[in-house]
């Protein structure tokens, strides 16, 4: 059976898809047209694998907060790819994919701040899957707030350099975590904690935008 | 049963699903609005548009196929709107079908929303007799064609600003009515006298149309409270677009030899351009043709229609989003 891991709230599409936690193939090591899609990143994976469709068996979609049509993008495929094929699909929050991805390469919780409406960030700390608090709001206010008491915690997001420059100056120990967003591998290779939350609470995957924080 | 095609449209706010054979026989056609979303702003609100598309697109699908009893193995194809539309609508309904189209192992063919507009007549039976001429009106586009077939389209002529359907929105907020403002005014206009000369912008200037001078005239109308019921600012726009839009189909009429006259677009649901439309084709001797009103606004059946036609001719557009499309692209 093969996981599918989708994450689309970066600038690149990623693609991923894996077998019992293992990478099989990763859509961000080969050159796609723009045209190409999602669409085309799974038939090329499936092509390179000599595999089907039909051999899906679970899909773990990242469900932002990221560029907004973006991530839509990403969660229409996946629950639309889902509902043919008559399997799962395990929401992931762009927060929790970087805490996966900050904890393997730190051994730290994440701090991941991304860009929202009028001005606003998304911001989250995530130990490894697990968001502990995510919030919306002028960053100066909300990178205190989320970060009191968390000790020392890895910057990821595009704005890095802002909310270092906040941390030091609310004199919050912070390091760059010298990445964007979290890597669309750990989806797969984590596949089984998703799966497990998503069997208990089964639910459509749904972009997280400035209305659901 | 291999002669089924799953349409969806999601151009604009409405997400819709619809089953639908060669024929145009209808099996299911489900259309879920957003109209309680959009009213509060008056107007479609693009991103909220999108938003409520993921959580009610599955839902839809799910429904069209259950209401048509089918299974995705009965279906020949899968057809969506790629364009024109608002961009992150469509997305939705793009990567949507892909993915289904992925899943069931189905093809899955983009194709134009215009294309669909034009078929949306022939849906439950056939009414078009070719050559006909086809004035679409809708709140995105306002055009003049010529269809020597199903599929054999000439542009006569387009609007250069905004379309009627706009203009009526525009207009019903200018006047209080609500959104959408199309039946809004039409009803208003019932009830007022078309005494205030508004201009009739482009009337005598070929095929072309252009709305924005008449909007405008009818802000600066209401700006300085001129004279008028709201009602006779009503019935006195609703004219102006009615003389506009019947001398251009007149003139069409009169150079291009046709069997029927179709209208289709959300604006012809309006009883005035029904009334005067039937007047015009009284005159030259054209069978008028009108889509139920249920098909004249935007829906999944039309769009699984025209997908057989591309099919037929073996054109097959991939699922990916075209925002400028003409009227003359499949």
């Amino acid at each position: 059976m093969l996981t599918l891991g989708i994450s689309t709230s970066s600038g690149q599409f990623a693609l991923v898809v894996g077998e019992r936690g293992e990478v099989l193939f990763d859509s961000s090591a080969v050159d796609f047209s723009p045209a190409a899609g999602l669409a085309g990143r799974l038939d090329a994976a499936l092509a390179a694998l000599g595999r089907e469709a039909r051999e899906v068996g679970c899909i773990v979609v990242d469900t932002g907060p990221g560029g907004t049509s973006r991530v839509r993008t990403g969660v229409a495929f996946a629950n639309a790819l889902a509902y043919a094929l008559g399997v799962t699909v395990c929401p992931v929050t762009s927060m929790e994919l970087a805490g996966m991805d900050a904890w393997a390469r730190h051994g730290l919780s994440a701090l991941h701040v991304v860009k929202s409406v009028k001005g606003d960030v998304h911001a989250g700390v995530a130990d490894g899957a697990c968001c502990r608090a995510m919030a919306r709001g002028a960053m100066e206010e909300v990178i205190p707030r989320l970060a009191a008491g968390a000790g020392r915690l890895v910057v990821t997001g595009a704005r890095r350099d802002e909310v270092l420059r906040a941390g030091e100056r609310a004199g919050i120990p912070l390091v760059d975590g010298e990445r964007e967003h979290g890597d669309a591998r750990f989806l797969v290779e984590n596949e089984g904690v998703f799966a497990a939350r998503a069997a208990r609470f089964p639910a459509i995957a749904r972009p997280v935008t400035e209305q659901t924080l | 049963m291999n002669e089924l095609i799953l349409g969806i449209e999601t151009s604009c706010d409405d997400t819709a699903a619809a089953v639908v054979d060669a024929g145009g026989r209808i099996l299911s056609s489900v259309v879920a609005s957003q109209l309680e979303i959009h009213e509060a702003f008056g107007g479609i609100y693009p991103e909220f548009a999108a938003r409520a598309h993921v959580a009610t697109i599955l839902p839809t699908v799910h429904e069209a196929l259950g209401r048509a009893a089918v299974s995705p193995a009965d279906l020949l194809a899968i057809a969506v709107t790629r364009g024109p539309g608002l961009v992150g609508s469509l997305l939705v309904g793009l990567n949507t079908a892909a993915a289904l189209g992925a899943g069931w192992g189905k093809p899955v063919i983009g194709v134009n929303h215009l294309r669909g507009h034009l078929r949306s007549a022939d849906l439950e039976e056939r009414r078009v007799k070719y050559p006909a001429t086809v004035l679409l009106v809708s709140g995105g586009h306002t055009l003049l064609a010529y269809m020597k077939d199903a599929a054999g389209i000439e542009l006569l002529g387009s609007t250069r600003d905004d379309s009627v359907g706009e203009s009526y929105d525009k207009v019903g907020r200018m006047l209080g009515t609500g959104y959408p403002g199309g039946p809004a005014v039409d009803r208003m206009a019932a009830g007022g006298r078309a005494c205030i000369p508004f201009p009739r912008p482009m009337i005598d200037k070929g095929c072309d149309f252009s709305f924005s001078g008449l909007k405008a005239a009818v802000a600066r109308h209401v700006e300085a409270a001129g004279e008028g019921t709201r009602e006779d600012i009503a019935a006195s726009f609703v004219q102006a677009v009615m003389d506009v839009l019947i001398k251009k189909s007149r003139l069409v009429l009169g150079r291009y030899p046709s069997a029927s006259f179709v209208i289709v677009g959300g604006v012809a649901a309006s009883p005035r351009l029904r009334e005067e439309a039937a007047r015009l084709c009284e005159e030259t001797g054209v069978e008028l043709c009108l889509p139920p009103t249920r098909w004249s606004t935007d829906n999944a059946a039309m769009i699984a229609l025209a997908a057989f036609d591309y099919a037929r001719l073996g054109i097959l557009p991939p699922p990916v989003a075209e925002l400028q499309l003409t009227i003359r692209d499949f």
